[in-house]
């Protein structure tokens, strides 16, 4: 289109008066760009381009009358819009117009190949394809994703026989979900507990009986059905504060004194209820430990927390009357115990001969 | 010589290149010549080369497809021009059953070098039967390739290996954008292979597979999701047929993901296509489920609702980020 | 434009004179309140015309073909009519559906971009037969010989009428039907709009015979030549041809040589390709003027009349564009809604789809 003529704005009329120009020449317009308004007997319209293009020259000033048909608007040659139908959008911007023929391989870094199912577990493990040994023609499956996961973790296995049905039979299916048992017991003390490091000696029986039944000194995964028993003892201790519960780890506790856990738990307390603790210092648990009966409470259900599987309650001390080993009635002090453990890791037995173990450590340290 | 072009004029730079080297190349069409083709795709041509050799035909276009074949069967070149990609099945026979089947029928003994040319695809606000995006029914017919350039260079380069190729070449030109943009183009008589496709950006994550159109909108998708943090690598398929198999596996090997992008309507489209290809080699490879965004099964609607069935560049960032947050 | 081969009819002449005197016949099928009703008619799809151009000129339609000088044969076709008959329209036949109950603001929907515009009723307001506008080119020719093949089938007493441009002619569908259609000596009339313009193919090298008409020779097709900016001769020829075609007499072909008076479409500029001093002497024969002339000449028309038709044709106009621009959005899922009787439930799920991701304009 080279020139563009006003066209009847639809109401019948012959005439139209220049209201203003919205383009003025040597402009761009696209299609649909308002070109002027113009004011009719009935209204005041805006005039849209037909077409895009560049506008050679505006005819007529604001405020002349224009005959319907009269040209308004032309535009240089060559923006001819060539069509038959519909509108021919022209923004004609430059763009780059670079491209590579072909693909580019990537540099020796090529998807692994694994089957979905693999992928799926990978996944799920909270694992990516990085942390898996190099190995370029490998088509990995569930089975090498979990040997792989094994390997990661040190003393990680993966479930066989009897331990694996108690695990599948226990979680009834793949589902991520703990199975709680708890057990609780009452530790008698023919006399008067020493409160002095009451916290350290809970944390010393831990480690021992941690020693003598590892099983509960242990993380699980439900989903590739492996559980990594520990060596150390890192034993995550419940710290209450106005800010929320706070669960640090104090490491390799076997291998420390009662005074160096007395300064640890005190130096932790410190910084928990300054906000300090450095965030660390909060990962890595193998056992947790909640003294909740420091502040009051006799018996709990402690909550696990995976991929650890157990976690021991102590509750408030109390003093009643019982037989000692002689067979006398004299005043017993009691120390509350409650164990929760994942029953997918570990069994009634291993439960029981854990908290047996700790209550016979406990008493120990009073002697 | 190197020109600012639209990809309608690299069209046309093309074909006046070929027409002035090749004595041979002939180019027909209803409204090609005085008019210079009802979207000016051929403009000029006809003054420069005379009615002989630029000819304006009868309203016919199975008449055009039959008359190519028979050119093409002497030895010419030449290039036929539809209107619109809606109006090219009264040549569908022609198409079909003789230009992509002469070098089959004689044994060799006659061939079919001729290009079929038609702009195709929505978003113009065109009546019924003017935005068709039907690649994939030719797709499916053996002899035959069907190729879509999606930029100036690539339109001009294309079409060029388009006429040169001595088969019968079906060039669909998106004509949404056949004005929307620029590049320089070297009108150097250089073609692209055909059988090819682009590698437009290069991404980590995730492989997009498209052409025509689309191309822009997957380009603007592709910004948005790199500041998001997801690299996508933009394919241009180019040629629909034959699909250059080993640039997509090549793609899909590096990022692990795939999402085809087409306008055209999803159901045996040729998305299923790449989805097999890939589906099929490198399976173990992915780490989503391929998938394709697509246009609806459904007639493309009038002008008014057309935006509802066209794809735009939020819907290809969602499309994009249902394939990395996959949660199986 | 006569031809040995063809008959050619026309009435009216250019200067609004009968080129013979009306037999009694004529008369009495013609009677004065019918040629008025024929000018208002003309006169007020013209204005329509002038407003639809207007409307997409404005950005409130879509692409648009112009029927500027195609008004008698539109309006001869329509009343020649009888509402029993089925229309099978092209792109440029919006005349002849109004006066077959289409209304303007059902040709402005489907102009503007709304499928809705296909569904009307036929002028007794009962759902029409007719067939929606076609598009691609020629092919409502096979359909008008299907629509008449199934009416001969039923042995209806009704006619079919399919209307096609001079471009269409060259296409196989066009001598493919007429061959069927006489073969099968069916109820068809088929009439070309001969406006001498297929985009910006003149007729000269469109076809290489004198006449389209004569191309029903071949076919055995009683064919003949009418001038198409002849109100009377449209009518009439149309009339006789139907009513051949009810009576069971088999199909005609009838060329009606006029001129486009306006571009292709309103997206096409004819300034490119047709000579100018073509379109000042196309201007001197069309259709409307002529037929004033000779109501004037006749007493049965003034200024005054003139004036009101004017008024009332651009106040029925302006109704159809508020009621067209008032119109609600088709929604998103609307291009689901007639794709099958039951839409299946892979489809189903896609049009969930686009309703999640909906767009408003």
């Amino acid at each position: 289109m080279k020139h563009f003529r006003l066209p009847d704005l639809g109401e019948g009329l012959a005439e139209a008066e220049i209201v203003e120009w919205a383009v003025k020449d040597g402009q761009k317009v696209a299609v649909n760009d308002v070109l002027l308004s113009v004011e009719t007997a009935k209204a005041v319209v805006d005039v849209p381009s037909p077409v895009a293009g560049v506008i050679k020259a505006c005819v007529g000033n604001a405020g002349d009358v224009i005959a319907i048909g009269s040209v308004l608007v032309e535009f240089e040659e060559g923006e001819d819009q060539g069509s038959v139908v519909g509108q021919m959008q022209s923004q004609q911007q430059a763009i780059s117009d670079d491209f590579i023929i072909g693909a580019v391989a990537g540099s020796g870094q090529e998807t692994i190949r694994m089957t979905p199912q693999a992928r799926a577990l990978l996944k799920r493990l909270n694992l990516t394809s990085d942390a898996l040994p190099q190995e370029p023609d490998k088509m990995w499956a569930e089975q090498d994703v979990i040997a792989a996961y094994v390997a990661l973790g040190e003393g990680r296995e993966q479930l066989k026989g009897s331990r694996k049905n108690m695990a599948q039979w226990m979680s009834n299916d793949a589902s991520r979900a703990i199975v709680p048992a708890s057990l609780s017991d009452d530790i008698e003390y023919a006399g008067t507990v020493d409160l002095s490091e009451f916290t350290p000696r809970l944390l010393h029986a831990m480690a021992l009986a941690c020693q003598e039944e590892p099983a509960l000194n242990a993380w699980f995964e439900g989903e590739s059905c492996t559980r990594q028993q520990h060596k150390t003892v890192n034993i995550g201790l419940a710290v209450d504060s106005e800010h929320g519960l706070y669960v640090p780890v104090i490491r390799d506790v076997g291998q420390k004194t009662l005074t160096d856990l007395h300064a640890e738990i005190t130096e932790i307390a410190t910084k928990v209820r300054k906000r300090q603790i450095e965030p660390e210092r909060l990962e890595g648990a193998t056992i947790t430990l909640s003294n909740f009966g420091a502040i009051g409470g006799r018996y709990a259900t402690p909550v696990v927390t995976p991929p650890q599987v157990a976690i021991l309650g102590i509750g408030k001390l109390f003093t009643r009357a019982g037989l000692n080993t002689e067979g006398k009635l004299v005043p017993m002090q009691v120390i509350p115990a409650s164990l929760t453990f994942d029953h997918r890791a570990c069994t009634g037995g291993e439960a029981t001969r854990f908290l047996t173990t700790f209550a016979k450590q406990l008493l120990q340290t009073f002697a | 010589m190197m020109t600012e072009t639209t990809l309608l004029e690299a069209v046309n730079l093309a074909l006046h290149y070929e027409m002035e080297n090749d004595p041979n190349t002939v180019i027909l069409g209803e409204d090609i010549g005085t008019n210079g083709g009802v979207f000016r795709a051929t403009v000029g041509l006809r003054e420069k080369f005379g009615v002989k050799r630029v000819i304006d035909t009868p309203l016919a276009e199975a008449l055009i497809a039959g008359v190519t074949v028979g050119m093409a069967a002497q030895g010419l070149r030449p290039i036929a021009e539809f209107q619109f990609q809606g109006f090219v099945f009264p040549a569908m026979e022609h198409i079909m059953c003789h230009a992509a089947r002469m070098r089959n029928r004689t044994r060799g003994r006659l061939t079919c070098p001729a290009v079929f040319r038609a702009p195709f695809g929505g978003g113009i606000h065109a009546p019924e039967h003017h935005s068709e995006s039907v690649e994939a029914l030719f797709a499916h017919i053996p002899g035959l390739r069907v190729v879509i350039p999606s930029s100036p260079k690539r339109a001009y380069g294309l079409l060029l290996g388009a006429i040169r190729n001595p088969d019968p070449v079906l060039f669909f030109e998106p004509k949404r954008i056949y004005r929307t943009f620029k590049s320089t183009v070297t009108d150097d008589g250089k073609a692209l292979p055909l059988d090819r496709c682009f590698t437009l950006k290069e991404g980590r994550d995730i492989t997009l597979v498209t052409w025509g159109a689309c191309v822009i909108e997957a380009l603007q998708a592709a910004q948005i999701l790199e500041e998001r943090g997801i690299s996508c690598e933009i394919l241009d398929l180019a040629t629909i047929k034959p699909i250059d198999e080993e640039s997509i596996l090549t793609s899909v090997r590096k990022t692990g993901r795939l999402l085809v992008v087409h306008e055209a309507c999803q159901t045996a489209g040729v998305g299923a296509e790449i989805i097999t290809l890939v589906t099929q080699q490198l399976f173990y490879n992915l780490k989503s489920p391929p998938q394709r965004l697509a246009g609806f099964d459904t007639v493309m609607p009038y002008y008014k609702n057309e935006h509802y069935y066209l794809l735009d560049t939020e819907t290809i960032v969602t499309a994009v980020c249902r394939v990395m947050e996959d949660p199986r | 434009m006569t031809d040995s081969l063809v008959p050619f009819f026309r009435y009216l002449n250019a200067q609004g004179q009968l080129e013979t005197p009306f037999t009694k016949e004529i008369t009495t099928a013609i009677t004065p309140e019918l040629l008025k009703r024929f000018y208002q008619t003309m006169v007020r799809v013209r204005v329509y015309d002038k407003q639809a151009i207007a409307l997409q000129r404005t950005g409130k339609l879509g692409t648009y073909p112009s029927h500027l000088g195609a008004e008698a044969i539109g309006i001869g076709t329509g009343f020649a009519m009888q509402a029993s008959d089925v229309y099978v329209p092209y792109y440029r036949d919006m005349p002849a559906l109004y006066v077959r109950g289409v209304s303007m603001f059902k040709n402005l929907q489907y102009w503007g971009g709304d499928e809705r515009g296909s569904d009307f009723n036929n002028i007794s307001g009962a759902p029409s037969e007719d067939f929606p506008i076609c598009v691609p080119i020629a092919t409502q020719m096979t359909h008008g010989v299907g629509v008449a093949t199934a009416l001969k089938i039923k042995k209806e007493r009704r006619a079919v009428a399919v209307s096609i441009g001079d471009g269409g002619t060259s296409k196989g569908d066009f001598l493919e039907s007429l061959n069927c259609a006489g073969v099968w000596h069916l109820p068809l009339v088929i009439l070309v709009n001969n406006n001498q313009w297929a985009i910006s193919v003149p007729r000269s090298i469109q076809c290489g015979a004198k006449t389209l008409a004569q191309k029903g020779i071949g076919a055995g097709i009683d064919c003949e030549q009418i001038d198409g900016n002849d109100v009377v001769a449209v009518y009439l020829r149309m009339q006789h041809a139907l009513e051949k075609a009810r009576m069971g007499k088999g199909p005609t072909l009838i060329e009606a040589v006029s001129y486009r008076l306006g571009d292709h479409t309103t997206a096409d500029d004819a300034r490119r390709y047709r000579p100018e001093t073509e379109l000042e002497v196309a201007w001197e024969n069309e259709p409307v003027a002529r037929l004033r002339a000779y109501l004037e000449a006749q007493e049965l028309w003034d200024q005054g009349k003139e004036d009101e038709l004017l008024v009332s044709a651009q106040q029925e106009v302006d109704a159809a564009v508020q009621t067209y621009m008032q119109q609600s959005q088709q929604p998103a899922s609307a291009m689901f809604d007639f794709l099958y009787q039951d839409l299946p439930p892979s489809i189903l799920n896609q049009r969930q789809q686009v309703l999640s991701r909906k767009k408003d304009l």
